[in-house]
């Protein structure tokens, strides 16, 4: 009987469809500027983001959470997941298979007077980059975050949880709505902000919902 | 030892009660040989008397009536020896004819007032002329043989009577719904009903299922009502009812029908099975009440193979014979099988179905 059972288990198994999902940072399509989350300014005017230029050289740090939604789905304004996570603990982020959750650091050499071709840049060091193999089968939101710290302090699952983001050294976050991924094939995060004046929306954003 | 007595019980179960005494079937319609045969052996221990009715009595035959004495008197009107011609005729009685033999009465007639005029005499020929209009005969192809003022006489008989207000005949007949027929015509109506009918004897037939069917002059416009007792028929008429019914599409298993051949076949228990296009249909009867009913479309194995379904089914669930249980069909097994497997299937999809794995990545 157990034989029989892991051999329908095993035959399901190895049917497991492949199910590819993009993850498309901001909501430009053209691709020509910085997205919403990662252009934000500081009280002093200056982009977040420049934080991670040295002249010519850009050193950033992108890291992938799939913070967990508890079950349920809720609307994507700021109040409604905010109300959400409160009273369903807090949205943290879900321990990665292998604790090492995705982080990669970016290292690029731009002009930073040409915006449009940092971006194209940026998005041309992401493209094909594999976030996670297989993403979890629960109800997620995936944020989206730039940091000046190097992955090593921040990838690592530390037993209880990931480590907290440094607000100082945060430089940019996005997040998508929440969803299912077995069930949508492209994904979008972004960031709710009228203008670049969007620090304290970065930092709350990468400080969790 | 428990166990023992048990399996007795369950072997007692499925066995089938021997009938000693061979049950009345009826069959009819297309593929009866087929039907006999697939009875001519006992089905769940019950041999049948399978009864086989006549063909078709309903339909008048194709006959050669009179022929010779209508070619004779034609004969003798060509070589102008008109008491010859009409002492052939004379004789015929065409009120009797015009019930399935209308065209014949019509010769008879046709012929009859063309050897009148021809002999002079009129008021003769204008009698005869009278009986064709009377009747509402067409005029057949004898016409065009006679001289023209024959057809002429014919003419100006109809148009007078046409002139005539047609005269009610109040219809009854006991048991009420039996069929009138007047003069050879199709059922006229369906007692108790009056029809209207030109002034002038007429032949009426009064027809009923399962009773012998009258026949009754009467003249218009002394008779006024007419009011017949059916009388049962006889088994041979009634089977040759049954056929006819059969034949005009009654269903097979439709009570009149039934009743019909319980009495056709003086049986008081039978079953009746007969094809209706690709169903074999059939019925079991007893003591005045539809037991049971049953249908199959053939299926691979034919008349034969629907005839032994249906047999079954009308003697179990007439309660002829003890119903076959469930446990021993073996469509009962193939839906459980079947419905097994689904449930596995579906139950196995839930529990284990494959979960997608998805790959997050940058465009």
């Amino acid at each position: 009987m157990k034989l029989g059972s892991l051999a329908l288990v095993s035959a399901f198994a190895a049917c497991s469809p492949a199910h590819p999902v993009t993850l498309d940072l901001g909501v430009t399509a053209d691709r020509d500027r910085l997205p919403a989350g990662f252009s934000c300014k500081r009280a002093n005017g200056n982009l977040m983001v420049e934080d991670a230029l040295s002249g010519s050289q850009f050193a950033m740090s992108l890291v992938v959470d799939f913070l967990d939604m508890d079950g349920g789905l809720p609307l994507c304004r700021g109040d409604a997941i905010s109300t959400w996570c409160d009273d369903h603990g807090g949205c943290l982020p879900i321990e990665v298979p292998g604790g090492v959750r995705f982080c990669t650091e970016m290292r690029l050499t731009i002009d930073p007077s040409d915006p449009v071709s940092a971006a194209a840049a940026f998005n041309a060091a992401l493209s094909g980059t594999v976030v996670i193999e297989d993403a979890p089968d629960r109800a997620v939101m995936v944020r989206v975050v730039g940091t000046v710290q190097p992955c090593s302090e921040v990838e690592a699952w530390t037993g209880t949880s990931y480590p907290t983001y440094v607000p100082a050294k945060v430089v940019g976050c996005e997040y998508s709505c929440p969803v299912l991924l077995d069930e949508v094939e492209h994904l979008t995060v972004s960031l709710d902000t009228f203008d670049q004046n969007c620090e304290q929306q970065v930092l709350s954003c990468a400080a969790g919902p | 030892m428990r166990s023992s007595s048990l399996l007795l019980a369950i072997a007692a179960c499925g066995t089938t009660a021997t009938r000693t005494a061979p049950l009345t079937a009826v069959v009819l319609g297309a593929h009866a040989g087929d039907v006999r045969a697939a009875l001519s052996r006992p089905i769940e221990g019950v041999a049948f008397a399978v009864v086989t009715l006549p063909e078709s009595l309903g339909a008048a035959p194709i006959t050669d009536e009179h022929g010779d004495e209508i070619a004779r008197a034609r004969r003798a009107y060509i070589n102008a020896d008109f008491p010859s011609c009409r002492a052939l005729l004379d004789p015929i009685d065409t009120l009797a004819l015009l019930d399935g033999h209308r065209e014949i009465a019509a010769r008879v007639l046709v012929w009859r007032v063309a050897c009148r005029v021809g002999e002079g005499d009129k008021t003769g020929a204008r009698r005869d002329a009278m009986s064709i209009a009377v009747a509402g005969l067409a005029l057949p192809a004898d016409i065009a043989s006679v001289t023209p003022d024959v057809e002429l006489l014919i003419g100006d008989v109809t148009a007078k009577l046409a002139a005539n207000a047609p005269v009610p005949l109040r219809v009854t007949a006991r048991p009420a719904g039996a069929r009138v027929s007047v003069d050879g015509r199709d059922d006229s109506c369906v007692t108790p009903c009056t029809v209207r009918l030109a002034p002038g004897a007429h032949a009426l037939t009064i027809a009923a299922d399962g009773f012998t069917p009258m026949a009754r002059r009467i003249l218009t416009p002394d008779d006024r009502e007419l009011a017949i007792e059916l009388v049962e028929a006889a088994p041979p008429i009634i089977a040759a009812q049954l056929q006819l019914r059969v034949a005009r599409g009654a269903p097979v298993d439709d009570p009149s029908t039934l009743a019909l051949a319980a009495r056709a076949v003086r049986a008081r228990q039978l079953i009746v099975l007969g094809v209706a296009g690709t169903h074999l249909v059939g019925a079991l009867y007893a003591d005045g009440q539809v037991g049971a009913r049953g249908e199959r479309v053939f299926g691979r194995g034919g008349v034969s193979r629907a005839t032994a379904e249906v047999t079954r089914e009308l003697l179990g669930t007439g309660g002829i014979v003890p119903a076959t249980p469930l446990w021993r069909r073996p469509r009962f097994w193939i839906s459980v099988v079947v419905a097994s497997a689904i449930t596995a299937g579906i139950t196995g999809y839930l529990v284990f179905r494959p979960d997608p794995q998805s790959k997050v990545v940058f465009p």
